[in-house]
């Protein structure tokens, strides 16, 4: 039996997701503020953590980690369903199967508490 | 509160501070660029503790077991005592062959190395002199074709190094070089892609080598290098770009001048408004950006957002240091 992240096309996923999801982010008057002043490379490389995750793949980030790394920005409930909003537009512009992309919604939904820090 | 021993002086080092930091604070003009583990310039080495896992991430084993760390990842859990590197562990020699005036404050350096070298152009290194004072430069030529490497220097006023270049008798002085550094070079085998190559000040000289070696490499996609300058006196290696557009009919030069009146010679106004126009297939075009911090990483984020996939930016900002 092959894991979301096989099925849904492991790395390979993951480079062809990240700069349509980054994009649609930049996009968002609503939180592209946040990243201002992030140089591209970092976040490229961050979101690309974030979406293989998010995919079922290998974890390096702790329910801490995400944590301690949106603590001091204040994130609202708006700020989060942006993010999400955007990652399922990022899906449905892949063609990826429904019941995969609900898996995935559900790993990022997964994360929703340690990100806004309650 | 923990204390670093350094050149015969205890610190305190302040909560969650590196040792960089502690250091610099202190008056050492201790080398550091990136600040972030990536350009080795910061590299010193522990007598005692053992660093941690995070500042030696990047270090050759050899130089990790003599307990050499990056002092700008390294915030201390316990007293340590720490002394530069010695050069011979981490560089190699050097002598400094010749030194051109561009403009007003840009110098051409040939330095010699004492042994062969294949590092590409686009790439950086640390440079140090015998007084270890450390800055990084681009390289801008292709060093394993001409047996030396040409580095663009932008001299500040007041600058330590900058006085050092301003002394006479430079040529002959010998230096240490660390390196290379960097993503920013040629990637061969897409002979056929457009390449848009933009900098500011400096920043011109990486692309310069990068342009030359795609073309020596036989480069066959449309190449447009912009390079923006406040003032027309700005602008440097005009003769040696045109003369490339006369060669090679896939070579264009942009020259943009921020503050100047409207002339054949230049295009006037801002590279930022001016580079995205020169991209026609976005999702095929490799970009090169470099120069400082800001110009980099706000053009990186104009040409992405206009369809450059992130894989294809590559990049090189320079940063100004703190203390001079």
């Amino acid at each position: 039996m092959t894991s979301l992240f096989e099925q849904i096309g492991g790395s390979g996923a993951v480079d062809a997701a990240v700069d349509i999801f980054y994009r649609k982010v930049l996009s968002d008057n609503t939180i592209n503020h946040f990243f201002d002043l992030v140089d591209m490379d970092k976040q490229i490389a961050k979101q690309k953590a974030f979406l293989t995750v998010a995919f079922g793949g290998p974890n390096n980030y702790s329910g801490k980690d995400m944590r301690a790394a949106h603590k001091h920005m204040e994130l609202t409930e708006a700020h989060f369903q942006a993010v999400a909003g955007h990652l399922q537009s990022t899906l449905q512009e892949l063609n990826v199967p429904l019941h995969l992309m609900n898996q995935v919604m559900s790993i990022a939904a997964s994360t929703h508490n340690d990100v806004l820090n309650i | 509160m923990f204390k670093i021993s350094f050149d015969n002086n205890q610190y305190e080092v302040r909560d969650l501070e590196s040792v960089l930091d502690c250091l610099l604070r202190n008056g050492h003009d201790i080398p550091y660029s990136c600040q972030s583990g990536v350009c080795k310039s910061c590299i010193m080495q522990s007598l005692d503790a053992l660093p941690s896992h995070e500042s030696q991430n990047g270090l050759k084993p050899t130089l990790q077991v003599q307990k050499y760390f990056l002092a700008c990842k390294l915030i201390p859990t316990c007293h340590m005592s720490i002394k530069s590197p010695a050069m011979s562990d981490i560089s190699i020699a050097a002598t400094i062959s010749r030194m051109t005036t561009l403009t007003q404050n840009i110098l051409s350096l040939h330095i010699t190395p004492s042994k062969d070298i294949d590092w590409r152009p686009g790439q950086y290194l640390s440079l140090s002199n015998d007084n270890n004072i450390t800055r990084s430069y681009s390289i801008a030529n292709d060093p394993s074709v001409d047996g030396y490497i040409e580095l663009h220097i932008k001299l500040v006023e007041n600058g330590t190094l900058s006085n050092w270049l301003r002394t006479d008798n430079i040529v002959g002085q010998s230096v240490n070089i660390r390196g290379p550094h960097g993503d920013c070079f040629y990637v061969q085998g897409a002979v056929h892609q457009p390449m848009l190559l933009a900098g500011v000040g400096t920043g011109l000289s990486p692309l310069y080598g990068i342009a030359n070696q795609a073309l020596a490499e036989d480069h066959k996609g449309e190449i447009h290098l912009l390079h923006g300058a406040l003032t027309q006196d700005d602008l440097y290696y005009q003769a040696q770009l045109i003369a490339m557009t006369k060669k090679h009919s896939n070579f264009h030069y942009v020259p943009c001048v921020l503050n100047g009146s409207q002339s054949d010679e230049f295009t006037t106004g801002d590279i930022q408004d001016i580079a995205p126009s020169y991209i026609s297939d976005p999702s095929n075009t490799a970009v090169y950006v470099c120069g400082s911090q800001d110009f980099v990483t706000a053009l990186k984020k104009k040409v992405f957002m206009a369809g450059v996939p992130s894989k294809n930016i590559f990049s090189d900002s320079f940063i100004t240091k703190k203390y001079i």
